[in-house]
């Protein structure tokens, strides 16, 4: 049983969550990323993945879009662009922004636009995935 | 004076215009109400996404980065947010005068606009805005955000610009708010500069590396900062056009409150006037009856 740390996430519209938590696993440039209490003070960049966070001996996964972590002596807080419950995810929209990405993806002309969709389409796909993890098909 | 129904079809259409504006006064204030969290919360974002930039350059030496030098050429860009719609007191015309001056003195400045009033007021100038975002100053989203970065990046990447402002109105408060110039690119952060007022632990770890974390985070500070710029152009528009339209709706009060006042009054004189009309017909009447009996006899 490891012992709880603070844990704040926020985005640039709002506070998505703020509370104890005993463990965070993150989705790293490099793959994933477990942090638990005691972690030595560590800056990583976060791409399009989840967020899973333990509270209470249970998993809880959250979509997480480009961002960082920051750790330090008094705890972790996340800092990203975008991240969402399951539960909140518009599927409807997620499953629109796949199509435009893809068509987006076909018809880039140049390395920018190419990412760019590349991004969108992985946040795209990601939001997607999570959704039907978390409703169990 | 003028007539009654002069009077009266006044007051319906000042009555009508009343209306109008405290519509747009009550859209305005819930509008702004909901986009004032986004304000607090971007901004903490943002300034801790700067620290950890400015911490990294100032911990680790010989980083370097497309972003991060000065080119020699002064070839400038500007980022101009303006609103869609007027009716926002003297808003748009603060803001673009305030561009105007800052854009004036340099040889060929291209500028790229947010917003119709933005992009009309530069083409009446004749200046022919490179770039032109519409609807964007009504939804300060994120993905606008990250749309308009890529754009000005692909720019500065195919070497057609050397420096990138944005201007915008920064809020400060709900009476206050001042148009402001940001330097976007280069990144105006300082290798040799000390992080003001706290200093980042010597043991801190970078994953992967400080020079890809920079990397990284480079353009999400991009997007940060044209992020703030257009939520706090959203919030200071719809300030502004909260306080033109209340006062609007306040001068209407006041000019209904008159007129009320002279339609009264020429009502009471039309009332009066045709009572004298019959009281002098009836004397004349009366008269006339009293004559004409002596005139038979």
């Amino acid at each position: 049983m490891s012992r709880p740390f603070p844990l704040e996430i926020l985005t640039p519209e709002y506070q998505f969550f703020a509370g104890e938590v005993e463990a965070l696993t993150i989705t790293g440039v490099e793959g994933e990323l477990t942090v638990l209490c005691g972690h030595t003070p560590m800056i990583a960049p976060l791409t399009v993945g989840t967020i899973q966070i333990k509270q209470d001996g249970a998993w809880r996964a959250a979509f997480q879009s480009e961002g960082f972590l920051e750790v330090d002596s008094e705890g972790a807080h996340l800092f990203v662009q975008a991240c969402e419950w399951p539960e909140t995810i518009d599927v409807r929209r997620a499953e629109e922004s796949r199509r435009k990405a893809q068509e987006k993806l076909r018809q880039s002309q140049n390395m920018i636009e190419y990412h760019a969709s590349q991004m969108s389409l992985a946040r795209a796909m990601m939001r997607l995935r999570i959704t039907r993890q978390s409703r169990g098909y | 004076m003028q007539s009654l129904n002069e009077i009266r079809h006044h007051i319906r259409a000042i009555d009508q215009t009343r209306k109008i504006t405290n519509a747009m006064y009550l859209v305005a204030s819930s509008r702004m109400k909901r986009v004032l969290s986004h304000v607090d919360y971007s901004r903490s974002y943002f300034h801790k996404v700067e620290d950890t930039l400015q911490d990294i350059l100032s911990t680790s030496a010989g980083l370097s980065h497309p972003y991060l030098s000065e080119r020699a050429d002064a070839r400038h860009t500007y980022v101009v947010v303006g609103g869609d719609k007027g009716m926002a007191g003297a808003y748009n015309s603060q803001l673009l005068h305030f561009a105007w001056e800052q854009i004036c003195g340099q040889d060929n400045p291209r500028v790229i606009t947010v917003g119709i009033m933005a992009s009309r007021f530069f083409r009446h100038k004749g200046l022919l805005p490179e770039m032109e975002f519409f609807e964007i100053s009504q939804d300060p989203s994120l993905f606008n955000a990250r749309h308009i970065t890529t754009e000005i990046l692909s720019l500065y990447d195919r070497d057609e610009t050397d420096r990138v402002y944005v201007i915008y109105t920064s809020f400060h408060s709900a009476a206050h708010y001042t148009p402001v110039l940001r330097q976007l690119l280069p990144l105006g952060l300082d290798a040799g500069a000390e992080p003001d007022g706290h200093k980042p632990p010597p043991q801190l770890l970078y994953e992967p590396s400080p020079k890809a974390v920079f990397n990284l985070l480079t353009p999400q500070y991009l997007i940060g900062v044209l992020f703030c710029a257009l939520v706090q152009a959203y919030a200071s528009e719809h300030c502004a056009r909260m306080n033109a339209m209340r006062s609007a709706t306040e001068n209407a009060d006041e000019m209904l409150q008159k007129l009320q006042l002279q339609y009264n009054l020429a009502r009471q004189g039309a009332i009066t006037r045709e009572i004298t009309e019959i009281a002098g017909a009836a004397q004349a009447l009366g008269q006339m009856d009293q004559v004409r009996p002596t005139e038979g006899s």
